[in-house]
């Protein structure tokens, strides 16, 4: 993968994340409201979620491999 | 043009994501399908410089990619047009966010395999037959009425 800062990706990620929620959460309802609703909070699980785990990772790799690039 | 087979609708929907819901009646769930999906497309294409559909250079990727019939073969074609080939006397240089373009096209060519799976088998008891308001009805034991 290329090099890129890591807002950068984490970015770059919202949006795949939001598509991929919409799809699913229209599949689901057939109110447009509610699955709207569904989508909203599913992208922001999902990415309070991938930013919980990078947290994770980094605390990890922070103790026990001497820190990390922030770039 | 409503009753036309299902086969027909997913295979519109897989040349143009969207189109099968929208000429099936479900005008504003497709509409949105395919802002979706073409915006994906589209971001994905613009990021990797229109590089990131290419049978030839990522071959796996294009078997996710192909998912959206239209704007993948469309891509493809173009990249085998106009895009050189790389050799050893004239490098290419590889674009920034590659990485990024294809993974947004592959992610709307795989939605889109899941909207063509939904034209094709319609839930035959859900609630667009239904036609009830998308939430799932009560059970019986929580007041919901009882569907014998």
């Amino acid at each position: 993968m290329t090099d890129m800062p890591i807002w950068l990706s984490f970015l770059l990620m919202l949006p795949v994340v939001f598509a991929c929620a919409l799809i699913s959460a229209c599949q689901r309802h057939e109110d447009l409201r509610a699955a709207l609703e569904n989508t909203l909070r599913l992208t922001a699980l999902i990415a309070a979620g991938i930013a919980a785990l990078s947290l994770l990772a980094f605390a990890l790799h922070y103790l026990f491999a001497g820190g990390v690039v922030w770039g | 043009m409503r009753h036309a087979s299902n086969a027909f609708w997913a295979a519109l929907g897989w040349l143009v994501p969207g189109l099968g819901h929208i000429l099936r009646g479900e005008r504003t769930k497709g509409a949105i399908y395919a802002a979706t999906l073409l915006g994906c497309f589209a971001a994905g294409e613009i990021m990797s410089e229109r590089r990131a559909v290419s049978y030839t250079e990522h071959d796996i990727a294009f078997w996710a990619q192909i998912g959206a019939g239209g704007p993948t073969l469309l891509a493809a074609w173009y990249d085998d047009r106009y895009h050189p080939r790389e050799t050893p006397e004239h490098p290419i240089a590889v674009p920034w966010l590659l990485d990024c373009g294809i993974m947004y096209t592959c992610v709307a060519g795989l939605l889109n395999f899941v909207l063509v799976v939904d034209l094709l088998f319609p839930r035959p008891g859900g609630d667009r037959a239904a036609g009830q308001t998308g939430r799932a009805a009560p059970a019986p034991s929580q007041g919901g009425a009882r569907r014998d």
